[in-house]
């Protein structure tokens, strides 16, 4: 299992060294470029001092060379500084991941605790009229616009009704709160960007987990569990879960880097200072080292939750873990 | 006494708006300590039979008529009265036991679980020592690897005689055995027939097979029951195509193919197996059947007594003409 782990670790990285290559690239031979976003709208800029600003970050250089300083600097875990205010990238990132990791764990709890139970009701109880209402609820969470979700909730619980903040991340007074007063704020403008984040993952988990519970329920060893005598129960939730859960860990594994990734779309509609608007707002403005740190860590994340999610599924399948 | 009742079992499988009958009609009594074998082709219902047993149908059958294992009604059991007729009254061991056992579970944790269902909580140390005990009992001799693996890591034979141990371990007196070699190697088969014997001696267990292959029926068991569609059609000892007095029993004889044979082609019942919807006037191997006149296809025999303890649904028992 060790040497397993090691040789996925050393693998990870040409990967890494690929999806760096291939977005720094992408990125710098982008139409535009960061002088032409950032100073030739003026037309008192000189090209001469466009060309000192070129040459000051270094962006006259060919591509290739650029590529090497940055990932030169990248492996002692110095990302730069951004290119707009000059504060270093992890600075920048730091500020802004707690808000989209806050929602995004909690989203993902919601999602799989959820999505598992619907899954397991729908599939336990088929055919029945539980099941009916869930395979609605599930199909109309999936196939209905989040975004404009998102608007309807703001306007029949935040505007007309006035349950639920608007949005925002906490109230302007939060600084003035004490502390219950504050989580009590939090939670409530959590609800709604929650609801919205949620609602897609849940429908598609329990489908996904509905759908591998009732193909454990008609295996040969569930009826070979039913004949030694075991109880309904027990085979449901100890013979049949167990199976159904597998493919649940690969798209674990592969919601790992959403956790960082953040969402530009909610994060925008509910002003939420997340990650999803900081990589949207420096690629508008061709921030380059903040665009590429951000692909660094999420690339990173990637391979690390595929990982996890590899190591997980030896752990619960010993057909894996004794090949 | 009748440790084995079983009267008037129709099992119809709901599809589409229609049913699909399985079993049309079937009694039987099996003697405690009698080996019994069920034979016919696919389809002629036997499987389902051998479920309707311990109620492992599928959700879709419905079910009339009534089953009694060892005193016990088993259709009208509850849940936990159920759970005790399965594993303490019959054990039952699958045709493929690749997947029968639970491939995320060791088999440790498989027998152990059985054992726990039906005697409580026991201690882990007895737990151990029961379950190798069953485990050398079906016949495997290093118990205590087996013991520790998972099923994947076992041979089909192996894992049959896991399955074995585990349908043993609650002490039943019932063993329905529902083509328990058929997924196996030629030689493996000998290995689980012995088994069986072996096992029903040792525990004096009324044994079931359930089978389409009439040489392993006569290897275990002493009365040879041949259904179709859905309805018994000769229950007797038949030995071979000669003792057989119903035609599709002798034709199930006939076509096993022999290595001494000088034929070099397999025979064939010609035909297609009848459905065990089949409610019409006329008997329901007469389409197939070489023997079949004018009174097969306007009549419908009965399951009579021909001999003692011998029965066959035909009205020219032994095919004469």
């Amino acid at each position: 299992m060790k040497r397993y782990i090691l040789k996925r670790l050393l693998l990870a990285v040409p990967v890494l060294f690929g999806i760096t290559l291939i977005t720094f690239f992408i990125i710098h031979l982008t139409p535009g470029g960061f002088t032409a976003v950032n100073m030739q709208m003026d037309i008192r800029t000189s090209p001469d001092s466009i060309e000192r600003m070129r040459h000051l970050y270094g962006l006259d250089k060919p591509v290739i060379s650029q590529y090497i300083d940055w990932f030169g600097r990248t492996i002692t875990f110095n990302f730069g500084e951004s290119f707009i205010d000059h504060r270093p990238v992890l600075h920048k990132v730091a500020e802004r991941l707690p808000a989209t990791l806050l929602l995004n764990i909690l989203s993902l709890a919601l999602v799989f605790f959820f999505g598992v139970i619907l899954g397991v009701i729908s599939a336990v109880k088929r055919n029945t009229a539980v099941d009916k209402i869930i395979t609605v609820f599930t199909f109309i969470g999936y196939s209905i616009p989040t975004f404009w979700l998102a608007l309807i909730l703001m306007l029949f619980v935040s505007v007309k009704a006035g349950l639920l903040p608007v949005s925002g991340m906490v109230s302007i007074d939060f600084d003035y709160m004490t502390l219950p007063q504050k989580i009590g704020d939090l939670l409530s403008h959590l609800v709604l960007p929650l609801i919205v984040t949620s609602i897609g993952g849940l429908a598609y988990i329990s489908r996904f987990v509905k759908s591998g519970m009732v193909e454990a329920l008609s295996q040969q060893y569930v009826r070979a569990a039913y004949a030694k005598g075991l109880s309904r129960k027990t085979v449901l939730y100890r013979s049949a879960l167990k199976n159904s859960l597998l493919p649940v860990i690969t798209l674990l594994g592969m919601s790992v880097p959403g956790l960082i990734g953040g969402s530009f779309i909610f994060e925008t509609i509910f002003a939420w200072p997340g990650m999803g608007r900081l990589a949207y707002e420096s690629a508008l403005s061709f921030d380059y080292p903040v665009i590429m740190g951000v692909v660094t860590m999420g690339a990173v994340l990637t391979l690390l939750g595929n990982l996890a999610a590899d190591i997980a599924y030896a752990a619960v399948d010993p057909r894996i873990r004794y090949k | 006494m009748d440790i084995i009742n079983v009267s008037n079992l129709y099992v119809k499988y709901a599809a589409r708006k229609k049913y699909n009958m399985a079993v049309n009609g079937v009694s039987l009594d099996i003697k405690e300590g009698e080996s019994a074998a069920i034979a016919g082709e696919s389809g002629c219902g036997k499987s389902t039979l051998a479920s309707a047993l311990l109620k492992l149908l599928p959700e879709n059958a419905q079910v009339s008529g009534n089953v009694m294992l060892d005193g016990i009604d088993v259709f009208a059991a509850g849940e936990e009265q159920l759970r005790k007729i399965r594993g303490n009254t019959a054990g039952m061991i699958f045709q493929d036991p690749g997947a029968s056992l639970n491939p995320l579970f060791s088999v440790k944790q498989q027998i152990e679980e059985a054992i726990t269902a039906h005697f409580g909580k026991t201690e882990k140390e007895e737990l151990k020592r029961k379950s190798l005990e069953l485990l050398s009992d079906a016949g495997i001799t290093d118990a205590q690897r087996v013991y520790n693996s998972y099923p994947h890591q076992l041979s089909g034979g192996l894992q049959q005689r896991v399955m074995a141990a585990i349908a043993l371990s609650c002490g039943p007196k019932i063993l329905i055995a529902d083509e328990p070699t058929t997924a196996l190697d030629v030689t493996v088969q000998a290995q689980i027939v012995e088994l069986l014997k072996k096992l029903k001696e040792e525990h004096k267990l009324t044994l079931l097979l359930i089978t389409h292959d009439l040489h392993l029926a006569n290897a275990l068991a002493s009365r040879i029951i041949v259904m179709y569609a859905g309805k018994i059609a000769e229950d007797g000892a038949v030995k071979s195509a000669k003792t057989a007095l119903h035609p599709y029993t002798a034709a199930l004889f006939k076509i096993i193919p022999s290595l001494d044979s000088p034929k070099r082609h397999f025979e064939v019942i010609p035909g297609e197996v009848a459905s065990a919807e089949h409610n019409g006037n006329f008997c329901a191997f007469s389409p197939r059947c070489p023997y079949a006149d004018d009174r097969c296809r306007s009549e419908k025999p009965e399951l009579k007594e021909v001999k003692p303890g011998h029965f066959v649904r035909c009205f020219y028992p032994g095919g004469k003409k």
